[in-house]
């Protein structure tokens, strides 16, 4: 089961001033992944190159085992197999939902096909409206079940959250996680929010300027950033100058354990995470004596600004 | 302006019955079956040949579409009239290409005739697809690129991309060219008449011009009214319904990929187009131009084609055109604003009326109008200039409301709350700023009486001739070498034209008819 269902091997793609890759990137059967970056950064010219809506430049992109674009072979979107939803839906403006969702499917085994897909998302009763008349939240789920209805291999969804409402969000996250679990879909969706992407997927891409910084599980790239960049993108990270010295690393804040060997007198940045910070008051103070000013609460914990006055 | 209107109507129902049985049969009938059958036939066509050549020039890799994008629209700088008049010049009996034929095969070929349904419908397809293609071309500029995607992504195949997604989402602008191309087909008087093909307008105007029979022109203008209306009152609901689609992704389409035939097929058919409406009317009157000069007609001084009537005819076209430009933007004016500012579109509708209306019809209407009640102005270059701005007034109307709306309402709060007077308010500030607006709205009119045949023949007084009145009568007698010039006067003062299309791309200009 744990083989590689989606491949991207040496991808590498330009579109104008814009270069993608070259990278390479396996999905596994099943499996949810998100691809994780600011804005720019090429997520969707990812998506959009499994799809077939671009061509890449150099290397090979595989789907169960055939390849479906590399110098040689070309497999048009349409014979892909793959599902896209659009960052905006790009539902059928003229098309009822139900005809939205039919539209991929054969005539004859429609009908039965729609209402289940219907209920799967939540919206019997739905079929007859037109895109307009649905609110953010149900045309997502119309565009979610267009693309499920002819069982795609690979979903792939762009920004699936962006066009929601901020207090609406959770609640469509939590029911497409559950969704697409009990689908066993292997699944590839795009971000630029964190949260979204740690709570959905059973790994994270993080990109950066067209290229693949790390590819890891949420875990990992919390604990482990394998860039600066992911360390500073993910989470909160303080980060220290510090020189090696010995068995550990020197820095304004005193001496860290060195965690593997490094040469003497190297300069090196040192990542501290928030939580794992512990403040406490001296009697003697090097620090400013005055209380610290709160930052406005954040999470759990509490953000400090403290003023140093040695 | 919807007096006009008004009268006939009102005469031609006041008629009496006999009159309307006698004629229902005999005249209204087969009339009704032929205007009907070619505005059918000729927006079937436009609106074929106009998606057509809109989807090459905007979503396929056509070779030089970049400049066959503007040059398809330019056949509206040539009058609709002057291209039927130039196309039977070149395949009517004895014409250009029967000459051409026996100097070069030394015998004589008859060409199939150019008169009748099928030449009326050929060169009123090449007069009025621009109308469907510019619709078209915009529409297709605003489609949303990832409808097509999904539709891919879901498995569709090209053919069925068209016809399920592309065509569905372009069918109000399709909805909207095609009626404009009905009522403009209506409305048409030049190219049925050159043509010999008998509808409302031709039979409405021997009426009025040979035996000045005003009963039977009004009860026929009545029926041609309630046709107009008919497709008028479609167009309303259909703009009622438009759906507007935004587009929201900014990512172009990429372009269809041409194979070498369909790129030699799709090169032939622009080319086509092309020369059946731009190269081979400007050819021909340019043909015909030489030759009154190489070999003057002594019948020539009777038709008056020297410079110096040339001149006069042209002065004369421009100070109506001029004339009833200015009187149209004038009256607009104040309705325009009262429309915008206030938001009363009453009005503004009732004025509309005009638009639709065939020249023929205006002419009735104020040829009514005027004999009754003041018969002063009868047959004089105002009623003339009238009829001009009764035709033309929605464009008037239409431009200085764009400009308005552009106008911010704060604009003028502010210059009141300085203690400016409405009048100066106007002068300094709305006006410069809807000036733009209002200078396409004048050439716009200016432009569209300038080529206007059908009322100017009918009012005109006597003595008083036209750009368009001269050409009609000398290319009617067959003196195509004496119409040539007042046509490329008239062309050459139409070339703004080139210039409102490039900006607008709007087919607001009428094709002269």
């Amino acid at each position: 089961m744990a083989t590689d269902f989606v491949e991207l091997r040496g991808v590498r793609v330009r579109l104008g001033q814009f270069e993608l890759g070259p990278f390479s990137l396996s999905v596994k059967k099943g499996e949810l992944v998100a691809v994780l970056g600011p804005s720019g950064s090429g997520k969707t010219t990812l998506l959009r190159l499994i799809a077939g809506f671009e061509r890449p430049n150099e290397g090979s992109i595989v789907i169960d085992g055939h390849v479906v674009a590399d110098m040689t072979h070309w497999v048009e979107p349409e014979d892909r197999g793959v599902g896209m939803v659009f960052q905006d839906y790009a539902l059928f403006p003229h098309l009822t939902v139900a005809q939205n969702i039919a539209f991929g499917l054969n005539k004859g085994d429609s009908c039965a096909r729609v209402s289940e897909l219907l209920k799967l998302v939540g919206l019997d009763g739905f079929a007859g409206r037109y895109p307009h008349e649905l609110s953010g939240g149900e045309q997502q789920r119309v565009a979610l079940a267009r693309s499920l209805a002819t069982n795609p291999k690979v979903l792939l969804l762009d920004e699936p959250f962006s066009n929601l409402d901020a207090d609406l969000r959770p609640k469509m996250r939590a029911e497409l996680k559950l969704l697409l679990q009990r689908l066993n879909c292997t699944t590839i969706f795009v971000t630029h929010d964190q949260e979204e992407a740690f709570e959905l997927a059973d790994r994270v891409a993080v990109l950066k300027a067209g290229r693949l910084e790390q590819i890891d599980t949420p875990e990992n790239l919390y604990r482990a950033p394998a860039t600066r960049f992911v360390a500073e993108f993910i989470g909160h990270a303080n980060l220290l100058k510090g020189r090696v010295r010995g068995s550990c690393i020197e820095t304004a804040l005193g001496c860290f354990i060195l965690t593997r060997p490094l040469p003497e007198g190297t300069l090196v940045d040192v990542m501290v995470r928030p939580e794992e910070v512990e403040l406490e008051a001296l009697a003697t103070p090097p620090f400013s004596p005055s209380p610290p000013a709160p930052l406005p609460p954040k999470g759990e914990g509490q953000g400090v600004r403290v003023k140093r006055v040695a | 302006m919807a007096l006009p209107l008004i009268v006939t109507l009102w005469r031609g129902l006041s008629t009496e019955f006999s009159l309307w049985a006698t004629l229902w049969q005999a005249r209204v009938l087969p009339l009704l079956g032929n205007s009907l059958a070619l505005a059918g036939a000729v927006t079937l066509g436009s609106l074929v040949l106009g998606v057509l050549l809109a989807w090459l020039v905007e979503r396929t890799d056509l070779p030089g579409r970049k400049i066959f994008g503007p040059l398809l629209v330019a056949t509206l700088v040539i009058p609709c009239y002057l291209i039927a008049i130039w196309h039977v010049s070149f395949w009517g009996p004895g014409g250009l290409l029967e000459r051409a034929l026996a100097a070069l095969l030394g015998a004589s070929i008859k060409v199939p005739t150019i008169y009748g349904f099928v030449g009326a419908w050929l060169i009123l397809v090449i007069a009025t697809y621009p109308y469907v293609y510019t619709l078209a071309r915009a529409a297709l500029r605003s489609l949303d690129p990832q409808l097509e995607e999904a539709a891919r992504s879901l498995g569709a195949h090209k053919l069925k991309i068209f016809f399920k997604v592309t065509l569905p989402l372009l069918a109000p602008a399709l909805a909207a060219g095609g009626l404009l191309t009905a009522v403009y087909v209506l409305s048409d008087y030049g190219v049925v008449a050159t043509l010999r093909y008998e509808t409302f307008t031709t039979a409405i105007y021997k009426q009025l011009a040979g035996r000045y029979d005003q009963a039977p022109a009004a009860l026929l203008s009545t029926v041609l009214i309630a046709l107009t209306v008919i497709l008028l009152v479609i167009q309303q609901r259909l703009w009622g319904r438009g759906r507007h689609y935004y587009k929201a992704s900014q990512r172009a389409l990429p372009l269809v990929r041409l194979s070498v035939w369909g790129r030699g097929a799709a090169m032939g058919l622009v080319g086509l187009v092309l020369f059946f409406g731009l190269i081979l009317p400007s050819g021909v009157s340019l043909y015909w131009w030489l030759e009154s000069i190489a070999r003057p007609n002594p019948a020539a001084a009777l038709w008056g084609s020297s410079l110096a009537d040339l001149l006069r005819y042209a002065g004369n076209s421009l100070f109506s055109a001029a004339t009833a430009a200015t009187l149209a933007l004038v009256l607009a004016w104040p309705i325009a604003y009262r429309a915008v500012r206030y938001e009363q579109h009453g009005l503004t509708r009732l004025a509309q009326a005009g638009q639709a209306l065939p020249g023929v019809l205006i002419a009735l209407a104020l040829a009514l109008l005027l004999h009754r009640f003041v018969p002063s102005l009868y047959f004089t270059i105002w009623a003339l200039i009238f009829a001009y701005v009764i035709r033309f007034f929605s464009h008037a109307l239409q431009a200085v409301e764009s400009g308005l709306a552009r106008v911010p309402v704060r604009l003028e709060e502010a210059a009141r709350s300085l203690g400016r007077s409405t009048v100066s308010i106007w002068r300094r500030v709305t006006f410069p700023l809807v000036a733009p607006s209002v200078a396409a709205g004048w050439t716009l009119v200016f432009l569209n009486a300038l080529r206007e045949l059908p009322a100017t023949l009918l009012l005109r007084p006597p003595g008083f001739d036209t750009l368009p009145v001269r050409l009609w009568i000398a290319a009617g007698e067959g003196f195509y070498a004496q119409a040539a010039a007042p046509a490329l006067v008239l062309i050459i003062l139409s070339l703004p034209m080139l210039y409102l299309l490039r900006v607008g791309d709007r087919p607001e200009v009428r094709h002269g008819d």
